[in-house]
């Protein structure tokens, strides 16, 4: 953030607005986190561990739930009794969505989350017209205490932001509400509706204090309806908010820190009467440094030594002097130069917790998604190529496998086609060497010669080799068959599937391992 | 068309080449060897009964088997050696199984691919 823009203000509710144009700058350039208000991004904050604290810190304060943090205990009457930290919760949860309209079933979803987010928050707009129903009347009067308290118009039941939402704790709270925005030339002011208006917009209030920030100069407590607004502690609460609203984490407005202790202001200043001023921004301050975290306090001292700077010039010159010395003693210890060490931990730091952590959540989320789909894609890649290699070795294997059973089957088909056509068949070339010759014609009719003089033994042998050679011609007549077919398919897988249509055949003659033709043609192989 | 006149043609060329298919005859001589070996070569016309009946060569077995399955034997008087017998049977059953392969693969096969 370009903090030079911001000093030259005159009034802190200027810087305010200033910090505020500001931001607007970063929230454009997505700085800034966005609160989950899509159903993926609750779904995310579902799963934060921390999600049940922040969703019970919020029931507390609208008075759903009965302490501060959730702890299982015991229940005293009518018997004592053992409640686990998740009945508790549960209950609250009902509670709340009994009040708000939602089904109360005690499960978080995103419709109850909304209403906490419009009811509870300064950030999320509230849907006035529709929780001004009777219905939600409950509910409705809980948030506007609460917010009436948050901003020093309300007392502190028990002095604990819970809300109450009383019908006496909001018109008390309702009529100092009132008595400011009338000195702050609010037409209506005295209005419910108007009330509402400004405590529900926290924009439109600081806008309006800012505009009319004169009218507040006396610095007084006004006395005006109700009772006395706590002028002093109701801007601080509307700084505190605008910070906690910009992301200043740690900040948790209405909070308020330990008994007020001057730690700050030199000894020698006590005899002077402070202003009310004096006193509510060294309590401010003393709450700041309670409230936020002492690691970013140095980064949260940077805002308030600009707010410090312009208030300084606002006060009479009464005071001006004990400002001046208070914010001399404060900011010297308060600003004090870091050194490397101290800024490398106040970067660590908010780059864990500040909003630039999203920033750097993101960067390490994104960086662990890309290594993930890295990962996986690597695992793919290794799997595509152990899977192409599996391929390749079965391709081969029937590639193997097909070559050798198309050698060997037209080995028999040429051989089993050349003794088709062979008319005459013996053993041996010279005639008269042979036991047996037979002639065969076209027509299948056949000759047989026999020699008177050939033994059993050899006639038995021609019979053996005939066997074996008509075991070849039947396995040629077979093999021809299956070709005949097998081009047939080719055409018309060709015709479909193109080149594809021979991967297809080398795979159909694989698949011929095992069937008839192939055992009869394996049978006519081993004849040789 | 032309091409498909030509194979119609080839087609009952076949056909008619299947006719001939319709009977099987086998015929198993014996004699001796040397009276129908002329120049190196048997002389398988002199089997055939209008061949030279004057060579010492005597028709011993002889079979006829019909497309109808009817089948005519014809057995020389006398006594047939068993080899004898084993060698013509072995030629019957394979002449006949051949003629049925290749009856079903013409007349299936290509018939069918001239259509």
């Amino acid at each position: 953030m370009d903090e030079s823009a911001i000093k030259p203000q005159e009034t802190y509710l200027d810087v305010l607005v200033s910090i505020e144009k500001q931001l607007e700058v970063n929230q454009k350039a997505n700085v800034i986190f966005a609160l989950p208000e899509t159903e993926a991004q609750f779904k995310t904050l579902q799963q934060d561990k921390d999600f049940k604290k922040v969703v019970w810190r919020r029931l507390y304060a609208l008075g759903y739930a009965d302490r501060a943090k959730l702890k299982s205990r015991w229940q005293n009457v009518p018997e004592r009794r053992f409640i686990s930290a998740k009945s508790l919760y549960k209950k609250a949860v009902e509670r709340f969505q009994k009040d708000a309209g939602t089904q109360p079933d005690g499960w978080v979803g995103l419709e109850t989350w909304e209403s906490l987010q419009e009811l509870f928050t300064f950030e999320h707009d509230t849907h006035l017209n529709k929780w001004l129903k009777p219905q939600y009347q409950h509910v409705l009067h809980r948030a506007i205490h609460l917010r009436l308290i948050i901003l020093g118009f309300a007392e502190k039941p028990g002095g604990k932001i819970q809300a109450t939402g009383t019908s006496r704790a909001l018109t008390a709270g309702l009529a100092r509400c009132a008595a400011l925005l009338g000195h702050l030339n609010v037409d209506q002011a005295e209005a419910f509706a108007t009330c509402l208006d400004y405590i529900f917009d926290i924009d439109k209030l600081t806008k309006r204090v800012a505009k009319n920030f004169s009218h507040l100069q006396s610095w007084s407590a006004l006395s005006d309806g109700g009772g006395a607004v706590d002028v002093a502690g109701f801007l601080k609460s509307l700084l505190k908010i605008e910070l906690w609203l910009y992301g200043f984490e740690g900040i948790m407005p209405g909070h308020q820190g330990p008994e007020y202790q001057v730690r700050y202001l030199p000894p020698v200043q006590r005899h002077v009467k402070k202003a009310p001023l004096a006193t509510a921004l060294s309590d401010f301050l003393d709450e700041f440094k309670v409230d936020v975290p002492k690691e970013t306090q140095h980064h949260s001292f940077r805002l308030m030594e600009l707010a410090l700077v312009q208030l300084a010039q606002l006060d009479d010159d009464t005071i001006r002097q004990v400002h001046a010395a208070e914010r001399s003693a404060l900011l010297s210890k308060s600003i004090e130069p870091l050194t490397n060490k101290q800024h490398q931990d106040l970067r660590k730091y908010m780059c864990k917790t500040g909003f630039g952590n999203w920033l750097f959540d993101g960067l390490k989320r994104f960086y662990r998604w890309l290594k993930s789909v890295a990962s996986h894609v690597m695992q793919s890649i290794y799997e595509f190529r152990r899977k192409l290699k599996m391929l390749a070795v079965a391709a081969k294997r029937i590639a193997s496998d097909t070559f050798s059973f198309v050698r060997r089957g037209m080995k028999v088909l040429v051989d089993g086609f050349k003794y088709l056509v062979q008319p005459e068949w013996k053993m041996f070339d010279k005639p008269e060497e042979n036991a047996v010759l037979l002639w065969r014609s076209a027509d299948m009719d056949s000759l047989v010669f026999v020699n008177t003089q050939a033994s059993a033994e050899q006639v038995h042998a021609f019979n053996e080799q005939f066997r074996k050679i008509m075991i070849r011609v039947r396995a040629a007549i077979t093999i021809a068959n299956w070709l005949v077919n097998e081009a047939i398919n080719l055409f018309k897988d060709m015709a479909i599937s193109g080149p594809l249509a021979m991967v297809t055949l080398l795979i159909r003659i694989y698949k011929m391992r095992g069937s008839q033709e192939f055992e009869l043609m394996k049978q006519a192989y081993i004849t040789y | 068309m032309a091409d498909q006149s030509g194979l119609s043609a080839m087609a009952e060329t076949l056909k008619t080449a299947v006719g001939d298919l319709a009977s099987l005859e086998v015929m198993t001589y014996t004699g001796s060897i040397s009276a129908v070996v002329k120049d190196g070569k048997f002389q398988w016309d002199k089997l055939l009964p209008d061949g030279d009946t004057t060579a010492d060569i005597h028709l011993l077995l002889a079979t006829k088997i019909d497309i109808d399955g009817d089948a005519t034997h014809f057995v020389a008087s006398g006594e047939i050696p068993q080899f004898m017998l084993d060698t013509h049977a072995e030629a019957v059953r394979n002449g006949s199984e051949y003629r049925t392969q290749i009856i079903n693969f013409l007349v299936g096969k290509v018939s069918g691919i001239i259509g």
